[in-house]
């Protein structure tokens, strides 16, 4: 599992790797600058400066989060900004497992996520699956980024084997997510601007990147339990609050017939339409299509109740008062 | 029969029978989700069924819930699911039990589309009778 998430910061950006079992120093520095241990030090020496709470290099515990500079070649005598820093490592502590796995996951595309007011709990719970199955085929651009940058591989080759990777990663992801996350841009476009840092050179504080970094990762871990959740009870605080027993009904009414309908019109386009081989944009038209049947079957059932059955109190009898208050 | 008591009835007849059914089979299809994931996935749920992409979006909850539903469709009526799975069939790999149940869930989701389907046209009759017609009935 990836265990690296990045973060803009005032001039510069972070990687943020957390500890995993039978992790060292020296693996770590390794892993992320491409250099042999004999040649190290330096890269050590800076860590350590970085991450002051580590006053034994040989003793770091799993789960712990270690600060990286982006590039040791294009920053060496700069000093992090330290607040910053730690502002981050206490919000990861206060953190349960499942959203710091979501921060991980989301963390590459959170710019571009961030910057999007159409980006749903709904979109993101699929979105946060469908990347982390694929995230494998991107985990090792940025060791060839260091590669690169250390002279080790010559730019065709990074160029050769980013533009592989990303092929591989875009084909899979299907043009849903791609458009939620990239909008009009390509995924290539994207994470080329991310890796050349200029989106990531920002001007807003790496703490604030950080809260909506955690806002989101926990509406994407919790996706499940939004879904279901929001609907129902935002209708209940709706029929609570409603004075008249003509509205309660007919909150109720619309509130039963599209969850109902949607629920089975979900079922019944999976069934019949979904489970033989189909395009994405069958997927996406079915998919619209039951969004919008739902909407409709609600607001014609609470119609055909106004009009035709408002002499029956269903909210009484179904008990829906009682579940509300 | 009254037109009034037709519209009126099919509105009852979702709230008390029809949206009850309709989880009813929507928690059969998350019961099911689990144990025919564990009999059938290591036999159907791999590139010679589903594309890569297929396979990297149905592997986790909810979209896991289509694969489900594919599964049913497979045991109960597994020459309707030619295209994506030829001539392999489910019903030999599961316990009667499971199979049995994948039916009862199939004529769940039958029922519960001629319920929709009554409930569109009632709601389409309604508006073409109070707003085209402006009538209340026939």
């Amino acid at each position: 599992m990836k265990s690296t998430f990045v973060i803009p910061g005032k001039k510069d950006a972070y990687y943020f790797h957390r500890v995993r079992p039978n992790d060292t120093l020296s693996q770590i520095i390794t892993d992320y600058y491409g250099v042999d241990w004999s040649s190290g030090q330096l890269h050590l020496q800076t860590l350590l400066q970085d991450n002051p709470e580590i006053s034994n290099p040989d003793k770091i515990r799993t789960g712990q989060l270690i600060v990286l500079r982006q590039s040791l070649l294009d920053s060496f005598g700069e000093s992090v900004n330290v607040a910053d820093c730690e502002y981050v490592k206490s919000q990861w502590e206060s953190m349960n497992r499942l959203d710091q796995d979501a921060v991980i996951k989301i963390s590459p595309w959170y710019p571009t996520i961030s910057a999007s007011t159409a980006v749903t709990g709904a979109t993101l719970f699929t979105l946060e699956k469908t990347l982390s199955s694929n995230l494998p085929s991107l985990k090792d651009i940025p060791k060839k980024y260091e590669q690169y940058k250390a002279g080790k591989i010559s730019r065709g080759q990074y160029d050769y084997f980013r533009q592989r990777q990303l092929k591989h990663y875009t084909n899979n992801i299907g043009p849903m997510i791609k458009h939620s996350v990239y909008g009009s841009q390509t995924p290539q476009q994207v994470i080329r601007i991310d890796r050349g840092k200029n989106l990531i050179k920002s001007t807003v504080s790496m703490q604030q990147h950080m809260n909506k970094l955690t806002k989101i990762a926990k509406v994407a871990s919790k996706g499940s339990i939004v879904l279901v959740g929001v609907g129902l009870a935002a209708s209940c605080v709706q029929i609570t609050n409603t004075k008249t027993r003509l509205e309660k009904n007919e909150i109720a009414v619309e509130t039963i017939a599209s969850t109902g309908v949607g629920a089975g019109l979900g079922i019944v386009a999976s069934v019949f339409l979904l489970s033989n081989p189909v395009g994405w944009t069958v997927i996406l038209a079915v998919g619209a299509a039951t969004a919008l049947a739902s909407v409709g079957a609600g607001k014609g059932f609470g119609y055909l109740y106004k009009t035709r059955a408002s002499h029956i109190d269903l909210v009484d009898e179904l008990g829906i008062d009682k579940i509300c208050g | 029969m009254n037109i009034d008591d037709y519209l009126v009835g099919s509105l009852l007849f979702f709230i008390y029978y029809g949206f009850p059914l309709i989880m009813l089979a929507l928690a059969l299809v998350l019961l099911q989700t689990r144990t025919l994931s564990q009999r059938l996935d290591s036999h159907l749920f791999n590139e010679n069924y589903f594309t890569v992409q297929e396979m990297s979006m149905l592997s986790s909850f909810p979209l896991s819930l289509l694969k489900t539903l594919a599964y049913i469709r497979l045991i109960t009526f597994p020459n309707s699911l030619r295209k994506r799975f030829g001539d392999t069939t489910a019903r030999d790999k599961i316990s009667t039990f499971a199979a049995t149940l994948s039916h009862i869930t199939m004529a769940l989701v039958i029922l519960n589309t001629v319920i929709i389907l009554n409930s569109f046209i009632a709601i389409t009759l309604n508006y073409l009778l109070l707003d085209v017609f402006d009538t209340a009935s026939l």
